[in-house]
């Protein structure tokens, strides 16, 4: 995993020193972008989704502030890749999933090591972060009690309605 | 000469941490009017546990911190998942405080440079070494025999638990006695049936719960655990043992009381005429400006490297190697257990099982290889344990997982499946090589730097590949599918358990300090940290310390009292 990053953070260090910004991605093209894949990860249902609670623009500050060793370059390089065969922006919402699915099928299913699949690893993993560790992810999907006063080590879990603890800190770390 | 000198305290405590703190609160209950020093800044019981409360959106960075800053400030301590937006002020400043290690051989060196040292983050692991711990070096010949024995030291532990509070369940294992304690923390359905097949299984093998300073009941000032497991943000609960909660309100309730932040001991003073420390010269690290304060007795509490560190620099005529080092062993005989993530696994099954609350102790399944008469058929000297626990996957898993949409949200929003993870503690063994010097730098205040020659060696990495093979074997007991298992140790320091440099011995030509904590070549010098350390053991050392220091105190007390220092 370590040399995976090391490995990924060189080659985009080339990249972001050859490419040029390109001025359809900046700005709000960017978050344009950024909001479609985040609701196409984690929509609304019952509760508002990643785009609702503002996951794009966390993602954008996360990113700047290069957690999880990404970079703007990075995050405008993956923009760039989701519109390999077709402007990403400017295709039907039905085609935006199926670019996404394919993707993520890459990455995940295939195990692919290219570049759209290392990249999409790291950006779906941020929408995730920013996402559950929001007030509606962390505390309305899932469960968040800071102050529980109490451990139950065995309570029966009835028809699937318990929600997993947010806060539930030894998993979070240990994944 | 019986000439009585004038001095500013009876005794000076140089560190406030888990020792220090210990210390302070038996030398002032004693009567005695003790100064007791810390480096760094002043952190306030509950009103300066800042983050304590914070949701992960009340932070900017949502819990995982300023990135730019700790790859700036904190490259070294963020290694550790302590280390968090929450936690991190209670960590040092890596770039203010730097260290060297010798090329090749790494070192992780995790401090907390505040009021309550690393009692505000540590891992609250609470166990006594057995017998078979204090007569080890005797049995296989590593390091010098320890001059004390289980017994000696036995009182001392249930003094200390019964002070600091310790959760646990007794199990009645000699080579993990069982202590004061209060009602244990439970287990959960995994962690039973885990315990319940290596009884079946592996008869000298048991899983119990992890023996902790959170406490199940109250303590003056301190409220029973309320199951956040936030503990290194500070609670202001009191629930679990730092120098806060427990042994600085009751070393200021006497009234002998000094206490003296951001000061930092440059050297102690020797008399040579009188074989007696004089004092302390410090530096204010705020102002940089000097002084000096004079005592009876000096007790060094500045954790294992920092003790160390401090005699090493404080040379004299009489003293040139440093000071209490006739031996020529100060600095050396270092130790930090050799660990590493025997397993974790998925175990299957369990689905209609989850838990309420966070409990912030795991399990311990103790040390059982080489505990006969007679070594066991293994390819190493003494033992390891393991500590760790189950617990679900929560929305962390989506990271590894295929899926988008309604479907994905809705599975990520229940309990995923269970998880076994197991880290093994090999002990280390006292090697001459291994140890604490001064390197030829010096940090911002002029004070050397402290260069680190330390590498585990191969009893450890031994005992570690052991270690995971029977950690896979036992996960495979209740159908645990292994998803990770190592054998190789993490860096050096990074089971932040150092130990040794001072060690303790009954030979004044090879060790550094007496069955008291007491210097050999300097009555009046106690050093009652990990430094005091002559072996390793494998289980969690700090109540070790503690008890160590408070027996050290009670006798330096009546010492002090008599007129004999």
């Amino acid at each position: 995993m370590m040399t995976l990053t090391t490995s990924c953070q060189k080659i985009w260090q080339s990249v972001e020193e050859t490419s040029p910004t390109s001025a359809t991605l900046g700005g709000d093209s960017m978050l344009e972008t950024l909001d479609i894949v985040c609701d196409l990860v984690i929509p609304s249902t019952e509760t508002p989704g990643a785009k609702a609670v503002g996951v794009s623009q966390w993602i954008l500050g996360a990113v700047d502030n290069g957690l999880l060793a990404t970079s703007t370059g990075e995050l405008q390089r993956f923009a760039e890749l989701l519109s390999t065969d077709f402007p990403f922006l400017q295709s039907t919402a039905a085609e935006q999933s199926q670019i996404l699915a394919a993707i993520d099928n890459r990455a995940y299913i295939e195990h692919s090591q290219d570049e759209t699949s290392l990249l999409w690893q790291k950006f779906k993993t941020l929408i995730l972060m920013g996402y559950y560790t929001s007030e509606v992810g962390a505390s309305q999907e899932l469960h968040y009690e800071l102050v529980p006063g109490r451990f139950i080590p065995d309570v029966e879990i009835k028809d699937g309605i318990t929600k997993a603890w947010s806060n539930d800190w030894t998993a979070v770390d240990f994944g | 000469m019986s000439t009585q000198v004038t001095t500013d305290f009876d005794a000076i405590v140089v560190g406030s941490g888990i020792t220090g703190g210990w210390a302070a609160k038996e030398l002032t209950e004693k009567g005695l009017k003790v100064l007791l020093l810390e480096r760094g800044r002043h952190v306030e019981h509950g009103r300066d546990y800042k983050t304590e409360f914070k949701a992960p959106w009340e932070l900017p960075w949502r819990g995982e911190g300023d990135q730019q800053l700790f790859k700036r400030d904190y490259p070294i301590q963020s290694r550790v998942h302590h280390l968090n937006e929450w936690t991190y002020q209670h960590f040092v400043n890596d770039r203010e405080h730097p260290y060297q290690t010798v090329e090749g051989k790494p070192f992780t060196w995790i401090r907390g440079y505040q009021l309550g040292g690393r009692s505000l983050i540590w891992g609250r692991q609470t166990y006594r070494w057995g017998d078979v711990d204090f007569r080890s070096n005797s049995r296989d010949g590593h390091g010098v025999d320890w001059p004390v024995r289980y017994e000696d030291i036995a009182p001392w532990y249930d003094h200390v638990e019964e002070f600091i509070g310790v959760s646990g369940a007794p199990e009645n294992l000699p080579q993990l006695p069982d202590g004061k304690f209060m009602p244990p923390m439970a287990l959960n359905p995994v962690e039973a049936a885990l315990r319940e097949q290596l009884d079946r299984t592996y008869p000298e093998r048991r899983l119990t719960i992890g023996r902790t300073t959170n406490i199940t009941q109250p303590l003056p000032g301190r409220s029973p655990c309320q199951y956040r497991s936030i503990c290194a943000r500070g609670c202001s609960f009191g629930a679990y043992f730092s120098t806060q909660s427990s042994t600085l309100p009751a070393a200021s309730a006497t009234g002998n009381l000094t206490l003296k932040t951001n000061t930092l001991v440059d050297k102690l003073l020797y008399d040579a005429d009188r074989k007696r420390i004089t004092g302390v010269n410090v530096i204010d690290t705020e102002t940089g400006a000097r002084k000096s304060y004079s005592s009876k007795v000096v007790f060094l509490c500045a954790g294992s490297v920092n003790s160390v560190a401090l005699m090493l620099r404080s040379t004299s005529g009489t003293f040139p190697k440093g000071l209490a080092n006739s031996s020529g062993v100060l600095g050396r005989y270092f130790m930090d257990h050799a660990s590493s993530l025997a397993v974790l696994a998925q175990i299957p099954g369990f689905d209609e099982h989850y838990y309420e609350g966070v409990r912030p102790t795991g399990i311990v399944i103790p040390r059982f290889r080489n505990l006969g008469e007679t070594p066991d058929n293994v390819e190493f000297s003494r033992g390891y344990s393991y500590q760790g626990g189950a617990y679900r996957l929560t929305w962390n898993r989506g990271r590894r997982m295929a899926g988008l949409g309604t479907e994905f949200k809705n599975e990520l929003q229940k309990p995923g499946p269970w998880m076994f993870a197991l880290t093994a503690f090999a002990e280390s063994i006292p090697r001459a090589s291994n140890r604490i010097l001064q390197s030829n730098k010096t940090d911002s205040f002029g004070v050397p730097q402290v260069l680190f020659d330390f590498e585990h060696g191969d009893n450890e990495r031994k005992a570690l590949q052991e270690a995971a093979a029977e950690a896979r074997k036992m996960v495979e007991l209740i159908g645990g599918r292994v998803l990770m298992s190592s054998g190789e140790p993490n860096e050096g320091g990074m089971a932040i358990h150092e130990m040794g440099g001072a060690r303790m011995g009954r030979d004044r030509a090879d060790s550094v300090l007496n069955s008291n904590n007491q210097a050999h070549d300097i009555p009046n010098l106690f050093v009652t940290d990990g430094a005091a350390m002559a072996s390793s053991a494998c289980q969690n050392p700090s109540l070790t310390y503690m008890a160590f220091t408070a027996r050290a105190a009670n006798y330096a007390a009546e010492l002090v009292k008599n007129g004999q220092l």
